[in-house]
């Protein structure tokens, strides 16, 4: 099984994360820390890249929802960019894009 | 009474007979073994087929043999490879001698090297195939040329008995037997349907039972060798032995011991599944690598479906949090175990990718999607999860994994529903699409004044979001009678599941024709939006082709004016 790899990038305004392999419930904890890390600082936006994922579980999902409420609370929405098709999909029809920004 | 893996224990119903069983984590590649310690012998049952098993096997040996000086007899319950290949691997002190049994069809075999009736092709690289001499030849076809003792090189003598039991019913179940000292016996017994050199054998009140409970599943069913009414006989003759107080324990040649009673009732639901086991095809090396592209491509979207379906409770939770109904949102995610589902499809894609990197058979992804699919269903079909999610997207998850069954099992499938007009199965599907729009106005305004109430209706808004509720639908139905011939069911799965995968990537505008020609219906769907055909997913369409294939229809993506249109075929019903 591939494993996961985060690398994260910081500007003034916003982190962005990198990720490369497959989100499931072997891996995911690597995705949860530092993307909660991020959503649950202060300031800033948080985007999440996904171009190179190329399997995602339901535990991909949970840690993208406790990410959202994280950011939620201080007026934020997450965001997904680069998201493949067949991830895009399962996001669309789980109802993610409602308060998730999500981008192909 | 516990049968407790590695380590000696006294057999139930004997004086002084002890077992040591060694049970590894099922799987298809090697088997349980069983060694038993008498007086006058030590009995090895199944060595199976792993290097590291064998040399356990022969470490626990050696130890015995400490104690006692006595000849090994090793038994094998059938000659397939995960049970017999390491028969001739067990290393002994010098001096001991082991003499090894097996039915007379399965000792043919290996001496043949039969690749077929030992299953050696469905293991990796031409596993050896096991060369040992088998001096105990069981139920001989010929029992007039039965040798009736074996010489012991100390001038011992084992004497093999014949003594068929009648059995009430007026059938005859074949045994043989010897002693193993301090009055102690090992019976054997004639119980072919797994293979035609399946035996049973039975020491005090344990009973070991090879691959005869599972003989019925799916992936196992069709094997070369395997007989429908040879199983029913040995199933109908076990549980008749079962029924008697004699067996307390029963030992399978893959998993653990369980009670006797419990193994009745299994095989009583299994004698129930096998008897509608008629016309089982054979389950060769190509029917496997088909159904494990098969398993392939239906656990890919299997896995979609399940992960929305997780998907949608994780939104429901989200804005149950939002409302501040935390403790709601727990409740609705602890109802679908999402993470056991999680690590059962994190399982057999671990195992899918090892397949792909050929460290292992492709019968065992096979086995793996079987398992996976039987446990699927299990969560599926419990009562709360039928409240909880909508229960037309948990019929269409258990109408799959039911046909993947019925697949691997070799049945026909798809053809035991009602059929319907085309048509009527589009409008009832944009019926249902509507109705997700217009969802019932006034359920939260009646529900205010109860907190428990309201919090339902608003669960139930929530799970009422349809994929399907933001699409506009332009259905233009043929004139004629639409008639095919498919269940108006797996028509409606295989439209909803296209249909929604073209709403998951965006499409808002779709147009359904339906039209007939001689002998076919044909159903039209594309988007006024532009859609590239690789978004539909290459395996999602290679599966619905296959299944619609064996229906005498298909799918196909083609381009009309630079856009993609997936045309389904039917075969009209009238045609059939």
């Amino acid at each position: 099984m591939k494993e996961l790899e985060i690398t994260l990038q910081r500007s003034e305004s916003t982190v962005v994360l990198h990720a490369v392999g497959s989100v499931d419930s072997d891996t995911a904890a690597q995705l949860q820390e530092p993307l909660l890390r991020a959503a649950e600082a202060p300031t800033g936006a948080v985007e999440l890249d996904l171009a190179e994922v190329s399997y995602m579980s339901s535990a991909g999902l949970r840690v993208l929802v406790q990410a959202a409420k994280a950011l939620q609370k201080r007026g934020e929405r997450l965001r997904l960019v680069n998201v493949p098709l067949h991830i895009y999909n399962i996001l669309n029809l789980a109802g993610f894009t409602s308060f998730i920004d999500i981008k192909t | 009474m516990k049968i407790e893996a590695n380590l000696w224990q006294k057999v139930p119903g004997t004086p002084s007979v002890e077992i040591f069983p060694i049970i590894p984590k099922t799987n298809c590649i090697s088997s349980n073994c069983f060694i038993f310690s008498a007086r006058d012998a030590l009995v090895v049952v199944d060595p199976g087929a792993n290097r590291e098993q064998t040399r356990q096997i022969s470490q626990v040996l050696t130890d015995a043999l400490a104690l006692a000086h006595r000849p090994i007899l090793v038994f094998l319950t059938h000659c397939h490879q995960d049970h017999s290949q390491e028969a001739g691997g067990i290393e002994l002190p010098t001096g001991i001698e082991i003499k090894r049994f097996a039915h007379q069809a399965g000792v043919e075999a290996m001496k043949n090297r039969d690749p077929n009736l030992t299953v050696a092709y469905l293991y990796l690289g031409n596993p050896g195939i096991c060369a040992a001499p088998f001096e105990g030849i069981l139920f001989r076809s010929s029992p007039e040329s039965e040798p009736s003792a074996l010489e012991l090189d100390d001038g011992r003598r084992i004497e093999l008995h014949t003594e068929p039991i009648a059995m009430p019913d007026g059938a005859t179940l074949q045994r043989q037997w010897l002693f193993l000292g301090d009055g102690n016996r090992l019976e054997i017994y004639h119980t072919p349907g797994h293979s035609p050199c399946s035996i049973s054998l039975r020491v005090g009140s344990l009973l070991i039972l090879g691959d005869l409970p599972f003989a019925a599943n799916p992936g196992v069913c069709g094997l070369n060798g395997w007989n429908h009414a040879d199983l029913l006989q040995s199933l109908r003759k076990v549980n008749w032995l079962l029924e008697t107080p004699e067996i307390e324990v029963c030992c399978p040649g893959h998993g653990y011991c369980i009670s006797a009673q419990s193994m009745r009732e299994k095989l009583r639901m299994m004698e129930a599944e096998a008897s509608n086991l008629t016309d089982v095809p054979l389950l060769d090396a190509e029917r496997i690598s088909a159904l494990k592209i098969y398993v392939d491509e239906l656990l890919e979207e299997t896995t979609a479906l399940l992960t929305i379906f997780s998907g949608r409770l994780y939104t429901i939770s989200y804005y149950l949090s939002l409302l501040e109904e935390e403790s709601a949102a727990g409740r609705i995610l602890a109802a679908l175990d999402i993470d056991r589902i999680d690590g059962i499809l994190s399982d057999f894609r671990r195992i899918a990718e090892a397949f792909n990197t050929s460290a292992i058979p492709e019968w065992t992804v096979v086995l793996k999607g079987v398992q996976v699919a039987r446990s699927l269903r299990l969560i599926l079909s419990a009562e709360h999860v039928q409240q909880l999610l909508d229960f037309h997207l948990v019929d269409r998850a258990q109408r799959r994994l039911l046909d993947f069954l019925s697949v691997v099992h070799g049945l026909q499938f798809l053809r035991t529903e009602q059929s319907r007009a085309a048509n009527e199965v589009i409008a009832e599907l944009l019926k249902r699409a509507k109705e997700a729009q217009l969802a019932q106005p006034n359920d939260l305004m009646e529900a205010v004044d109860d907190d428990q109430a309201f919090l339902q209706a608003l669960t139930r808004r929530l799970e009422a979001h349809s994929p399907l509720r933001n699409i506009d639908f332009e259905f233009t139905p043929a004139p004629q009678e639409t008639n095919a011939n498919i269940g108006a069911e797996r028509l409606d799965d295989i439209l909803t599941n296209l249909i929604e995968g073209m709403a998951g990537i965006g499409v808002k505008h779709i147009r359904i024709a339906t039209e007939v020609s001689p002998g076919h219906v044909a159903i039209r769907l594309s988007s006024r939006e532009r859609i590239n055909p690789a978004a539909f997913g290459k395996r999602r369409l290679d599966l619905y082709n296959r299944t619609l294939g064996w229906l005498g229809g298909s799918l196909e993506c083609s381009q009309q004016a630079g856009n993609a249109e997936l045309l389904i075929r039917l075969p009209a019903l009238e045609s059939v």
